[in-house]
């Protein structure tokens, strides 16, 4: 079992996330957007180091770049005007403001999720995939046994037909297709052909007798629990506050500012966000004294 | 107590008049380890699949099975899929989940067995076959033999009173195969579990087995402890002839001997009580080295590493004389897959030369180089058959060749002849034996007009019968002139067949000489015929030859 | 089988019926900002529910899984047997002819599940779900067009459908994503620059589809139904 926040039950975490998730998409307040994105950031720093700022770089800031220029041009409402593109349509203040904060959702979004694919394991999610449908989570299963086994008979099948002659790289366009179709042709035949076996295994040991149990080495322990109600009191907290901290962004910009309840909520987003670095930091002291 | 009773039991295929199985009777008791054989075609898995109701086959039906006391009718298949278990020949396809932990659960989550009881059987089998420090590795990592083994911890888990295999280690290397029979060795004696096998490569398998079950055309014609097998029979059946452990095949010349050795010390000790202090028989080892001045293929200083760590090939230099039949031997990992992908061109040569035909390899160009002047004949022959039918496949292997209609045809009939699959030709490709396969593959690359030949393991997974047969077919190419290049980890089939063998060691080619004197010459990596008969003739290989010298003994 | 079909009714009566106008209602009204994206998440898990239980509840043949499991790892695996062919995606016509071979449901499955298996390898991104989605129609209609009528099953008529379904359906879902996750709000205008710069490879990858269909639609069905009478599944098609 992985320590830290790895080592919660998968629906605690996959919970958080979700929660994680529909707080950044739906989140209009500036300073929502700000908290999330930036424990997000913190969070996947610590998971990746080094590859979580050229993840930024790289894939984060254009695509906020992007998603600030396509709000900027495509939506021309608001009613503060900027200047007037060539093409006679309007920019207005409004919709670059909305194009920042679209794109700071967008962003925390994107972070998070390079983050949750860390922690939600493919594991976890045939797991609680098993819960809701198991004959799903099978087929995934199975599926992942055979891409590996598939990649490498795609290699055999390469290296066979290279070896006796039947297409190359330097042929035409349409000798390589012909080539190509007949690999794909026998990768196809020899999978589903052996596949009988995969059959005969599963009947052997007595698959579709009876409805299947299902085992897990997972354990929900005190900590998830804690952590659950953890998640039920952001959802209160988070309904509670869902028109205090709205913003308006058409047709003229409208933020207000926080309360003292709003005020307190946010703090309280800020450490159920900032949980999981947090967790991993005392979990890292905790077994490194050995 | 009676596992399996089975009592004139018949059985065709529908559409079939000919029987698979007729009038078997047989008794399998509780803990016996049983050996099933008899050459592909002769009934084996069809019987092995009757003991296993889930699996058997639809067709027209005789006589009465009993398991564990209860009609066949009566056994419901919770209780099959609990008490037998059955491993299949592909480790590959047999592991259906993608984990190990998965795989180890997926039988017991069939049986509806709850958690914490699953949690148990999972502890204690992972304990049994030390799983734990692979519990969490993905199945596609493991190696064929760590796979099959997982397949077979996998129904032990379910807690299984017999467990039948049918061919299991015809996918896996020597040592992997070693393994996996001591595994069920093993679970045989020490837990009492029933074991029924049936096996191509019967030499490492027949020494543990209690019963040995030969069957032919659908009947069973012998059924006894291995020791007991009948002298006659060994002249009478070609099966049983060319496929039983070594010692047993020699001294079965000499029939006065019974009980029948069946490891090399036993062996040595009966051809000592046989030959008393007879061995003074003069042999001859003649020993003449070919002189060729044509090299079909000469490599030197090649050097080559996958992962700029370390040289899979170091130094490497090996000439291969022009139409002789050359096996390349060695251990895992020596270095001769890579030594035949790099002399056959398909990997790239980054240092030293290479001849083929006496000219550079890198001065050919790709489409003259594979096809027309060497083909490689793949060790999974699946990756070659796409058509519905071999003619079909063939067919279109020479469409492209430019040669007219009634060529094509003619060229398609003699490599069908040659290979010896004429009567094949309308089948499926899936739907014929491995070793039919494996000719059907050989076809299919013959009819490119290939110069050299490569193959990587080419008896692979198929019987004695075949071998032979095989072995008469690569004579034939050998004699028109086409050099035959092979990979084989089995010494028996190159000490008998080969003409040259070369040993492969640390990436560097050790010794390269006439299979006579190389196997001689060796006292671990040779033949079991050599091993036994060692201290009365040392230069004696093959089992022939060992017979030979041993009439001529008895003779003076 | 009668009564689990009218449990399907139900639920899919209950999924477009109710849940999609309450997912409307709620992203209008009590989501403050108006997540477009987030609402069509909701929406596109109640559509792909149905097809989900209908696969859990019916009676199923151990083989017709391990074909499911096959189908999708080829089409997400099948790639890599074509390396000298870089603009070659299979996909989508492996999930096109299993459809046609295996019925809408099946089809359906094979395409989503493919999709979330290729993501399953580099990571879940914010595409997921149009992509599982769009797949997943893709093997849904062409199994409806096909599945059932054996005159249909001609390699031109399967190349066009199939080249034609993988540029609409599956495109169009892949585009409104992008919109979606660029701004909020959906409106033709918003989705028409972004079609625009999508529409080489789009129409690059219904080609390709075009071409591998073409070539092997009708060779594959034959095994197809080689493998329906040597193992004895699907004998009746559902």
């Amino acid at each position: 079992m992985s320590t830290g926040f790895r080592g919660f039950h998968p629906l605690t975490g996959f919970t958080f996330y979700i929660l994680i998730f529909i707080f950044s998409l739906t989140a209009t307040h500036p300073l929502c957007l700000a908290a999330v994105l930036l424990c997000g950031l913190f969070y996947d720093i610590k998971l990746h180091g080094k590859k979580a700022l050229s993840f930024l770089i790289k894939v984060v800031l254009p695509f906020m770049l992007l998603a600030l220029v396509f709000n900027g041009i495509v939506n021309p409402r608001g009613e503060t005007q900027l200047f007037t593109f060539p093409w006679g349509k309007p920019f207005t203040l409004e919709s670059a403001v909305f194009g920042l904060i679209f794109s700071l959702r967008a962003a925390s979004t994107l972070i998070w999720l390079s983050s949750f694919n860390e922690i939600i394991s493919n594991e976890k999610i045939i797991f609680l995939f098993g819960r809701l449908s198991p004959r799903t989570a099978l087929v995934i299963s199975m599926s992942l046994r055979f891409i590996p086994l598939i990649a490498s008979q795609a290699e055999e099948i390469n290296s066979a037909q290279k070896g006796i002659g039947s297409g190359d790289a330097s042929q035409s366009f349409s000798g390589r297709l012909k080539s190509g179709i007949k690999r794909l042709s026998i990768l196809v035949t020899w999978t589903l052909e052996r596949g009988i076996d995969t059959s005969d295994s599963m009947t052997a040991r007595g698959f579709g007798l009876r409805k299947r149990t299902h085992y897990s080495r997972y354990i929900f322990s005190l900590r998830d629990a804690f952590l659950m109600l953890f998640s039920v009191a952001f959802i209160v907290l988070f309904i509670l506050t869902g028109s205090s901290l709205s913003c308006e962004y058409f047709p003229s910009i409208s933020i207000p500012v926080p309360d003292a309840f709003s005020f307190f909520s946010l703090i309280f987003f800020v450490i159920f966000m900032i949980f999981p670095l947090i967790y991993d930091t005392a979990e890292e002291k905790k077994w490194s004294n050995f | 107590m009676v596992e399996f009773l089975i009592k004139n039991l018949s059985f065709s295929y529908p559409g079939s008049e000919k029987y698979a199985l007729k009038n078997i009777d047989l008794t399998i008791n509780s803990g016996e380890f049983i050996v099933i054989s008899g050459k592909s075609g002769s009934g084996k898995s069809t019987l092995l699949r009757m003991l296993k109701p889930e699996l058997s086959p639809k067709g027209k039906i005789s006589g009465e099975i009993y398991f564990f006391g209860k009609e066949k009718d009566s056994l419901s298949l919770y209780e099959s899929a609990e008490k037998i278990g059955y491993i299949l020949q592909n480790p590959e396809y047999q592991t259906v989940t993608h984990t190990v932990q998965t795989e180890l659960s997926f039988g017991l989550e069939n049986l509806g067995i709850e958690s914490d009881a699953m949690r148990l059987r999972i502890a204690e089998i992972s304990a049994y076959f030390s799983l734990e420090k692979i519990m969490d590795k993905k199945v596609s990592e493991l190696s064929g033999g760590q796979k099959q083994l997982l397949c077979l911890a996998g129904i032990l888990a379910m807690h299984p009173k017999a467990v039948i295999f049918d061919e299991p280690t015809s996918q896996l290397d020597p040592m992997a195969a070693e393994t996996f029979l001591q595994t069920v060795n093993k679970l045989c004696r020490e837990n009492g579990i029933t074991v029924i096998i049936s096996e191509h490569r019967l030499e490492n398998i027949i020494p543990l087995s209690d019963r040995l079950i030969v069957l032919d055309k659908g009947k069973i014609i012998s059924d006894s402890h291995p020791k007991m097998l009948s002298p006659a029979l060994f002249r009478e059946n070609d099966f049983i002839n060319s496929s039983m452990p070594a010692p047993m095949r020699i001294l079965s010349h000499f029939s006065e001997i019974s009980p029948l050795p069946l490891t090399v010390s036993e062996g040595r000790a009966a051809l000592g009580r046989l030959l008393g202090n007879k061995t003074a028989a003069t042999e001859k080892t003649k020993i003449t080295d070919r002189k060729t001045e044509e090299y079909a293929v000469e490599a030197s200083g090649v050097w080559f590493s996958y992962d700029k760590k370390r040289y899979v090939l170091n130094d490497f230099s090996m000439k291969i004389p022009k139409g002789c039949f050359y096996a390349l031997l060695g251990a895992n990992a020596a270095g001769k897959t890579t030594a035949i992908s790099l002399m056959s061109g398909l990997l790239p040569l980054k240092t030293g030369k290479i001849r083929i035909l006496g000219q550079d390899i890198k001065k050919y160009k790709t489409s003259e180089l594979f096809g027309k002047t060497v083909a490689v004949l793949p060790q999974k022959c699946e990756s070659l058959f796409s058509c519905n039918t071999l003619e079909e496949e063939l067919k279109n292997a020479v469409s492209t060749s430019g040669l007219s209609k009634e060529e094509q045809r003619r060229r398609v009939a003699e490599t069908a002849e040659l290979t010896e699959i004429t009567e094949l030709l309308s089948r499926h490709p899936y739907d014929i034996s491995g070793g039919e396969m494996q000719r059907a593959a050989l076809a299919l690359i013959l009819l490119k007009k290939p110069q050299i030949i490569f193959m990587d393991e080419p008896t692979k997974g198929t019987d004695a019968l075949f071998k032979k047969k095989y072995a008469s077919i690569i004579k034939n190419l050998c004699d028109s002139g086409i050099t035959v290049i092979a990979v084989s980890h089995d010494t028996e089939f190159c000490a008998e067949y080969s003409d040259r063998c070369a040993f492969i060691f640390d990436g560097r080619c050790i010794t390269d000489t006439e299979p006579k004197r190389f196997f001689s010459e060796n006292f671990f990596y040779t033949t079991v015929s050599n091993k036994t008969a060692r201290d009365f003739f040392p230069a004696a290989v093959t089992e022939r030859e060992v017979v030979e010298l041993c009439e001529k003994s008895l003779l003076c | 089988m009668r009564k689990k079909s009218s449990l399907l009714t139900v639920i899919s009566v209950v999924c477009t019926l109710i849940l999609c106008p309450l997912i409307i209602y709620f992203s209008r009204e009590f989501i403050s900002g108006k997540s477009y994206y987030l609402a069509a998440v909701l929406m596109i898990i109640c559509a792909v529910i149905p097809f989900f239980v209908y696969f859990e509840k019916r009676e199923i043949k151990t083989a017709e899984i391990v074909i499911l499991a096959i189908m999708t790892a080829l089409a997400v695996a099948s790639r890599s047997v074509l390396m000298f062919l870089p603009q070659i995606k299979p996909t989508a016509a492996i999930v096109i002819i299993t459809a046609c071979a295996f019925g809408p449901n099946c089809g359906f499955l094979t395409g989503a599940l493919s999709m979330f298996l290729s993501n399953f390898i580099f990571g879940q991104g914010m595409f997921t779900p149009f992509q599982m989605l769009g797949m997943g129609l893709t093997g849904f209609f062409a199994g409806l067009i096909f599945s059932k009528s054996e005159k249909l099953r001609n390699k031109y008529i399967i190349s066009i459908t199939g080249g034609f379904l993988t540029f609409f359906v599956y495109g169009i879902c892949v585009d409104i994503s992008s919109v979606l996750m660029l701004t909020d709000g959906f409106s033709l205008k918003n989705l028409l620059p972004v079609f625009a710069s999508g529409l080489t490879f789009n129409i690059s990858h219904c080609v390709t589809t075009a071409i591998v269909l073409f070539l092997t639609a009708k060779p594959m069905l034959e095994k197809f139904m080689r493998l329906r009478i040597k193992y004895g599944i699907f004998e009746q098609s559902p």
